[in-house]
């Protein structure tokens, strides 16, 4: 398929799309902020006779609070997120996680949900959402599922999407007031570059000095796709985290993970540096809550 | 020396308008505004695209090459292959042994294999799919080393190695019998890439009379025409080549790079314009790189810090072709043991072939590669003997009239004291103390380190350099200054224009600078090789005085008194004494032009060299040279690896500062692309493919990595170069590289051999360090 | 070929082109708007950078067909050899461009960014605001003070942000 002889389709409700989706027969894709796909469309990879062009769908593009959690649309641009004032008080791990991802270019035009679809490994997103507990909601024309994170995802660069569904809802659980977290990205630059180890971590934390009730933690980029760190998890809670405790944790992180040699870095290199981010992530963390 | 240039010397600097002044860009608003095009911005009607068909192998026989199918495609213009050449199949500025289009072999990923022209550039793209090579592939020669050793797969006739380079000075035995401490150690340099950010491209347009326009970014246009005319069998003189603007160079757009396929295409499209233009990827792969070298360095030094014994050897990896692979080596080891007068060298480089694409001329050129050898022993002794770094260095450094480690003596201005004293007294080095007390975080550590280097300006012996300007009075009084030298984001054209003003005693907006047009300047040599100010500097001093006459002359027949009687004065001449009798430049125009008389002069002059070259190395010594010394202040995380450069001080000699903004602009640009060299970039490579294919995964340094950066000049009068001038493009990338090693050892303890120095080497190189401590108790 | 509405500098166009070709194929090719460059092709570098409906993006990323109707900036319209607007100037006056290529692109970036701003910028935000944005030449260090020699003036000429 040549690229002059793409067509493309603007739907302007969701509705449209998905029945569009549903009934066309010509091979199709859809297209967000474009960042991921029109590069693949050059390289060519991606190479449908119609492109679906979402920009129109502005109701997918929300960031509110319901009972169930803090509803995200897919269409939701990392600066969306990075501005939203009900994320950076109850969601700052996503707001964090954010500001890495690319530069301004790419946040202006770089969406949650084709964040999600594209199913990056390194994904900057994702370890984030997974702290975050979050559910994605499916619709297809017929049919409206909620799938957790944690099943969303079948391997680097595949999710359970089928061909006929799309994302239209991002469910995270909101940070309570005792809550806090922090995203630490080790990349080959500060701005425009791809994590070679990032992780984000959600604390939940006692009245006691640096007590932590509970906490979750998931690496990204050392492994086909997100890691939780349950063992590390656990030792969260097990006493004070004090400098040793950090330590001790952060030790235990690099038999979680389980990476990979590329040209960003050796899976050896990869492994202490779940360690280490841990350990810085933990750090600051602990500083900020003494600071609060 | 010239009278003219004599004159220009002694102006004196309360005398001066333009010159040394922060003369703001001639050529800036079109830059901001996005109205400058660049020759990849250009449009003719009519046109078609041209691609290009690269080697599927980094080694490879070429069995056959069928173009039958790709011929029946709808939309094809032309399918060309090394058939279609007319003249020499080959190109290269000094050995000419690359393929213009492969015949029977390909020896990198880069070669060139067939070109299409198509009415679209999807269609281009599709008919090279169509085209089928047969190759029979070989094994690729990847490691320098392996390729030097007899019996190792051969690249050329000759042999793997294109070059040996070997300068000796004293007795290099004795010197280490003599030394109190030796340091012996390997360093391993990267393949940077210039990453210019235009990538190679423009237009062949075969004009109505049967000429060739050749609209192409490069950094010599009038050796461009000649290669071109090799390769076509065409009279020189029928091209025309229009090379400036260029969207960045840095020696990356010196060799040829599409010029011979716009050429080629042009000729086949039945007169309508073609253009090519590389997208990333290709450039990537087909573009030259930075040599990698392998450095061994042995030193030997006295207890008082006299540096007595300097011996290194060095293999560089120049890939398949020649390009400029032996000047490169050769320049590196005559610069191998530094700034310094060490009474016993032996040093050598070894240019080899590997099917490792090409390395060719870059910012430095080989200088950045050996430089890290002897700064870091002059380190090692500083720590060993408890003596200061700098004081180190000053003691070693050559001055004005002394011999360098080469064993001539240098006669040029040399300004290494005064640098590193500049160093000294910086707010920087000064507290350093204090600003490695203020880690950011507690995990982070900061250093400070100060390290100097040089570079020679103009060509080595043996490569001839000179330099011409044309000066035109025009019909509205002003003037238009021809230099062939292109703009490659340097500000030359700037500096021509602020020279000729000042002795042309005119507004610098009277002057219209004309570069990069083989039909309009004469031919004054490349834009590489820091020469460009110096160069196009002194033609236009040469030049000037003759328009000068010229007018005056014009002015005496006017003002009917003789010539001698004239004198000049801003936008006039006048009768000496009566500055009332005076005509301007605009009705000095309108007498010449009634009288039929030549309204253009030329100035020419040969570059100032040394007498004697020595032997085996490659045109050594330079007659001049720049020096540089820089500090830095790093901070390194030691959970991560990650190293950031905080701050830097920029101590250039350049000789006189013809335009402190662009001398700044050169030392900022120049220390950040140091920091990506030393930090970040290399193009990797595995059994001679790219493993780095493209920006996404060739880092070089954004803003966010860039440091706060200081200019302190030290202004070494040269009185052979333009108002004191001489050159400062490469040498502002080269001393901040040992600096910044020198001060991530500061910082951690660990010292770092193999650049660049990521996150993962600086966190193995302190995790090294660490098992050494532990066994050490 | 489709028939694709863009308001682009402020005036209405009409244009036909694949609804698959790049933003800054249809600038360049179509409307002779060369300012914006194509040196990545990937959103790493920032080149191609414009203004779509008030923010800043990879014309290289964007499908023309995706930008129907939507308002357009390039550098063209931020001001012309003629009249500069207050940050060529200071580009100009700073010495903040070399080559050139990547100036257009980080004109329209820097312009956006103190237009959202009502300060003279730090280092710091001016280094977040301009990340995406590569330049190979200059080292950053002047076109950082020439966002902020630009922010000062503008705020000084009555700091309405247009």
């Amino acid at each position: 398929m040549r690229v002059s002889e793409m067509d493309m389709y603007s739907p302007s409700t969701v509705e449209e799309c998905l029945y569009f989706l549903h009934e066309e027969e010509k091979s199709s894709r859809l297209l967000a902020g474009g960042t991921d796909a029109v590069v693949r469309m050059k390289d060519g990879y991606f190479r449908p006779e119609i492109w679906i062009n979402l920009k129109r769908l502005d109701e997918l593009r929300f960031i509110s609070e319901a009972e169930n959690g803090i509803h995200i649309g897919p269409l939701t641009t990392h600066t969306d997120i990075v501005k939203s004032e009900l994320l950076q008080e109850k969601a700052d791990v996503l707001v964090g996680a954010s500001r890495e991802v690319g530069a301004v270019q790419l946040q202006n035009m770089g969406t949650l949900g084709g964040n999600l679809a594209t199913a990056s490994p390194a994904g900057d997103m994702i370890p984030a959402l997974y702290v975050l507990d979050a559910k994605i909601e499916i619709s297809s024309f017929h049919d409206k599922k909620v799938v957790p994170i944690h099943e969303f995802f079948t391997g680097p660069g595949r999710t359970v999407l089928k061909q006929d569904e799309m994302i239209t809802n991002i469910i995270i659980q909101p940070q309570g007031e005792n809550e806090i977290g922090i995203f630490e990205k080790l990349g080959p630059r500060k701005a425009q570059s791809i994590s070679i180890v990032n992780v984000a971590i959600n604390l939940k934390m006692g009245e006691n000095p640096r007590e932590c009730l509970s906490g979750k933690i998931a690496f990204g980029s050392v492994g086909p796709t997100i890691i939780r760190s349950k063992k590390c998890e656990r030792m969260l809670t097990l006493g004070p985290l004090d400098e040793t405790a950090i330590q001790n944790i952060a030790g235990a992180a690099w038999k979680e993970v389980m990476p990979i040699s590329d040209v960003r870095g050796s899976a050896k290199y990869r492994r202490s540096m779940a360690s280490a981010l841990l350990e810085r992530g933990l750090h600051r963390l602990m500083q900020r809550w003494d600071e609060r | 020396m010239s009278n003219e240039i004599k004159e220009v010397q002694t102006m004196k600097e309360e005398q001066l308008k333009w010159v040394g002044k922060r003369v703001k860009r001639i050529d800036g608003p079109e830059k901001v505004t996005g109205e400058q095009k660049y020759k990849t911005d250009l449009k003719f009607p009519n046109m078609v695209w041209g691609k290009v068909l690269r080697a599927k192998y980094p080694f490879a026989k070429i069995k056959s090459i069928d173009i039958a199918k790709a011929l029946e495609h709808p939309e094809v213009i032309c399918v060309l292959t090394h058939k279609d050449i007319p003249g020499f199949n080959g190109f290269g500025i000094v050995t000419p042994d690359q393929p213009v289009l492969c015949e029977d072999v390909v020896r990198c990923l880069g070669d060139a294999v067939a070109l299409v022209a198509a009415e679209t550039e999807e269609a281009a793209k599709e008919i090279l799919e169509l085209i089928h090579v047969d190759y029979d592939p070989l094994e690729a020669v990847t490691d320098p080393e392996s390729a030097m050793v007899q019996g190792a797969p051969q690249l050329h006739p000759d042999g793997n190695i294109h070059s040996h380079i070997t300068i000796q000075n004293g007795d290099i035995e004795k010197g280490f019998e003599e030394a109190d401490y030796i340091f012996e150690n390997t360093f391993y340099s990267p393949r940077q890439m210039h990453a210019f950010l235009e990538t190679e491209g423009g237009w062949g347009v075969l004009e109505e009379d049967g000429s060739l326009s050749i609209h192409c970014p490069s950094q010599y246009g009038h050796r461009d025409k000649l290669q071109i005319a090799r390769s076509l069998a065409l009279n020189p003189e029928r091209i025309h080549i229009y090379s400036s603007p260029n969207g960045g160079g840095f020696g990356g757009k010196d060799e040829i790079t599409v010029q011979i396929y716009l050429a080629l295409l042009a000729m086949n499209t039945g007169g309508r314009p073609v253009k090519l233009h590389l997208s990333r990827e290709e450039s990537v792969a087909s573009g030259i790189k930075r040599h990698p070298f392998k450095v061994t360095v042995k030193t030997g030094a006295k207890k008082d810090g006299t540096l007595i014994a300097h011996k290194l050897r060095a293999v560089a990896d120049t890939g398949a072709y020649a390009s400029l692979g032996g000047a490169v080596v050769a320049l590196a080891i005559e610069h191998g043991a530094g700034p310094y007068k060490i009474p016993n060298v032996d040093m050598e480089g070894f240019c080899v072939f590997t099917n490792n694409g090409i390395a060719g001329a870059f910012r430095g050129f080989g200088v950045n590669q050996v430089c890290v050898g002897i700064e870091t022993h002059i380190d090692l002794l500083a720590e060993k003997t408890g003596l200061d770094p700098i004081e180190i260095r000053k003691k070693n450094a050559y001055c004005q009239g002394e011999k360098s480690s080469l064993g001539h003596v240098v006669t040029s201005s040399v300004g290494t004291v005064e640098t590193l004293e500049k160093a000294e007294q910086s707010e920087l080095w000064k507290n350093r103390d204090v600003y490695k007390a203020q880690a950011s975080e507690p995990w982070k550590k900061r250093g400070v380190a100060v390290a100097t280097s040089f570079h020679a300006i103009g060509m080595g012996l043996g490569t001839p350099d000179y330099g011409a300007a044309t000066i035109e009075l025009l019909e509205d009084g002003r003037f238009k200054v021809a230099v062939a030298i292109e703009e490659i984001g340097t500000g030359n054209g700037t500096v021509y224009a602020q020279v000729a003003a000042e002795l042309l005693k005119c507004d610098i907006e009277d002057i219209d600078v004309i570069q990069g047009d083989t039909t309009e300047a004469l031919d004054s040599g490349t834009i590489s090789a820091s020469r460009s100010t110096y160069t196009g500097g002194r033609a236009i001093a040469t030049a000037a005085p003759k328009m000068i006459g010229l007018m005056a002359e014009a002015a005496a027949e006017i003002l009917q008194v003789s010539a001698d009687q004239i004198e000049l004065s801003e936008n006039k001449l006048h009768v000496a004494g009566e500055e009332k009798r005076a005509v301007n430049y605009k009705a000095i125009y309108e007498h010449l032009y009634e009288k039929h008389q030549p309204m253009v002069v030329e100035g020419h002059f040969y570059l100032p060299r040394e007498k004697e070259e020595l032997k085996n190395s490659g045109g050594a010594p330079h007659h001049f040279y720049g020096y540089m010394t820089h500090v830095v202040m790093v901070e390194v995380d030691t959970l991560t690896g990650e190293t950031e450069v905080l701050r830097v001080v920029a101590i250039p000699d350049c000789g006189k500062v013809l335009n402190p903004q662009g001398l700044e602009g050169q030392c900022e640009g120049g220390a950040v692309m140091g920091i990506g060299y030393t930090l970040y970039e290399d193009v990797l490579m595995e059994n001679g493919y790219n493993k780095t294919k493209s920006f996404t995964d060739y880092v070089i340094p954004t803003i966010r990595e860039t440091p706060v950066i200081e200019t302190i000049p030290v202004e070494s009068n040269e009185n052979s170069g333009p108002f004191g001038a001489k050159g400062i493009a490469e040498v502002v990338m080269i001393p901040i590289i040992p600096a910044i090693m020198a001060a991530i050892y500061d910082a951690t303890g660990a010292r770092i051999y193999q650049l660049p120095a990521t996150p993962e080497r600086v966190y193995q190189a302190m995790q090294a360090t660490k098992k050494q401590t532990l066994t050490a108790r | 070929m489709k028939e694709i509405q863009l308001k682009v500098n402020g005036e209405e166009v009409s244009i036909k082109s694949p609804p698959a070709s790049t933003l800054l194929d249809v600038l360049r090719d179509e409307l002779d708007l060369i300012g914006a460059k194509e040196c990545c092709g990937k959103g790493e570098c920032g080149s191609c950078s414009v203004e779509v409906d008030g923010e800043v993006v990879c014309s290289c990323l964007m499908l023309v067909g995706q930008t129907e109707n939507t308002n357009i900036t390039t550098v063209e319209g931020i001001g012309q050899v003629g009249g500069m607007d207050v940050m060529q100037q200071a580009f100009v006056d700073e010495g903040a461009t070399q080559c050139g290529y990547c100036t257009p692109g980080i004109i329209v970036s820097a312009k956006a960014f103190i237009n959202s701003i009502d300060h003279i910028p730090t280092d710091d935000e001016v280094k977040t605001a301009l990340g995406g944005n590569l330049c190979r030449c200059t080292g950053y260090t002047k076109i950082i003070k020439a966002v902020q020699t630009a922010a000062r003036r503008q705020l000084a000429a009555g700091g309405a942000p247009g």
